[in-house]
């Protein structure tokens, strides 16, 4: 869910706010309910990282949904099927991942390596794509 | 200051054919984070396990990595070294966000005479033919008293023998470099170098055009990945406390794998001995648009 969804809520429940206020209090209304939390995907675990310091890693294998601990670090190895078809840099969407450091590795010749952070609850799509047209999506949950 | 002789590249812009052509990052600049770098730097090397020989001499290693790794580093200093020397523009003692010190601060060092410090066969037991990161970083840290050295400016490089495959080596890494905490408490650089000449082409064998050099190909990655993480571990030994860019690229990291045009992987002369390398990070290369090269004697002498 990108940032603008998950601010709507807020924004419904400010207008509702608004619109409220205009009519007469009753000593007898019911306090206003509080705005419903986000409700983020189901996700799976995390196959297990090679890095030191990592939640987990992927690979242009994994699609889905994934859980990543806020704070912790996911780690992605895109492997190029044949010389001359290697991914493309790995995008984030939304600011709830922070680019983390890959430089601590000699990554293999073809492949594309990218490291995140979860720094804030929520969710982002990672996707990435090689010269030959394919593409690779997968979506991470972070949750506290 | 002046070229000195003997630390010319050979081999410029002469890569193999069958190599797809890869550009240095375009995140920009390495940006100081605030932390350590290197300003004297000491390379030691541990050989792990008795698959390395049970004594006290390597006696198995098939293509030769000790010889090479140590023969690499023990070229690496002075006036007939002007491949890392691109690296002293790093510094720390700056504010952080900083991307040009221009003289402030203390530089990361460049050694006036061979930095490597020592090497120990640590043939006390036979290294797990699948060492995990903890293991990788408890063989450091026994390495490291060992030697009875600690801090920032010593880099322990902990060689795992022929046939020892930690998870993701030759799929997802060729090496890489960390810091854990030595016996005394001090912080301690690391690198987990794997038997580099088992991945192949993959970590760099055959990568550049060997030519006249007398480089042997299939050992290019010794020294390629070498090169790359010894210098990560110069100008960033905590990570990633010290230089990195927008993406969390190290100096090596934003030049890996070119193989033609500026920063091309090439074979170099230090102190008159011949290695294949890949270039490094530049911030002031360009004015200060920065790029990979893998030579520097100033500011205005880069390439």
């Amino acid at each position: 869910m990108n940032r603008a969804l998950r601010l709507l809520p807020l924004a419904a429940v400010a207008l509702l706010s608004a619109c409220s206020s205009a009519a007469p209090a009753s000593p007898a209304a019911a306090p206003a309910p509080d705005p419903s939390p986000t409700v983020l995907p189901a996700c799976t675990k995390l196959p297990e990282p090679v890095l030191p310091h990592s939640a987990g890693e992927l690979t242009q294998q994994q699609s889905g949904a994934y859980c990543l601990p806020r704070g912790q670090r996911v780690d992605i190895f895109l492997t190029a099927a044949h010389s001359g078809d290697t991914w493309q840099p790995v995008q984030a969407t939304g600011a709830i991942l922070a680019p983390a450091n890959t430089g601590v590795m000699t990554a293999p010749l073809g492949v594309t390596p990218a490291m995140f952070v979860g720094t804030t609850d929520g969710t982002s799509v990672l996707t990435s794509a090689a010269p030959s047209g394919k593409t690779w999506k997968v979506t991470i949950v972070v949750k506290g | 200051m002046a070229a000195p002789a003997g630390a010319s590249e050979l081999a410029p812009h002469h890569m193999n054919a069958h190599k797809a052509a890869a550009a240095a990052s375009s995140a920009g600049n390495l940006v100081y984070g605030g932390g350590n770098v290197v300003t004297s730097p000491t390379v030691y090397y541990v050989y792990w396990g008795n698959q390395w020989g049970t004594g006290s001499t390597v006696t198995n290693d098939p293509s030769g990595e000790v010889a090479l790794q140590q023969s690499f580093f023990s070229h690496a200093y002075g006036s007939g070294d002007t491949f890392f020397t691109s690296q002293t523009q790093y510094c720390q003692g700056v504010a952080t966000g900083t991307t040009q010190c221009n003289g402030a601060g203390t530089p990361v060092g460049h050694p006036a005479s061979n930095p490597l410090g020592g090497t120990w066969l640590d043939s006390s037991a036979k290294a797990p033919s699948r060492p995990s990161d903890a293991q990788i970083a408890a063989e450091a840290v026994k390495a490291a008293s060992h030697f009875g050295i600690s801090g920032d400016n010593v880099q322990v490089i902990v060689d795992l023998p022929h046939g020892v495959v930690p998870s993701g080596f030759k799929t997802q890494y060729c090496a890489w470099h960390d810091h854990t905490t030595a016996s005394n408490g001090a912080d301690l650089p690391y690198t987990n170098m794997p038997y580099i000449t088992d991945a192949g082409s993959g970590c760099g064998a055959n990568f550049v055009a060997t030519g006249s050099s007398g480089v042997n190909g299939t050992d290019e990655g010794i020294t390629i990945v070498g090169g790359h993480e010894y210098a990560e571990t110069l100008t960033d030994p905590a990570p990633s406390s010290g230089w990195v860019d927008s993406t969390g690229a190290e100096t090596g990291d934003k030049c890996a794998w070119i193989s033609s045009g500026q920063g091309a992987s090439s074979i170099i002369s230090l102190n008159g001995a011949n290695f294949a390398v890949q270039s490094l990070w530049s911030n002031n290369y360009g004015g200060g648009a920065g790029n990979c090269v893998v030579s520097y004697t100033s500011a205005s002498n880069q390439h």
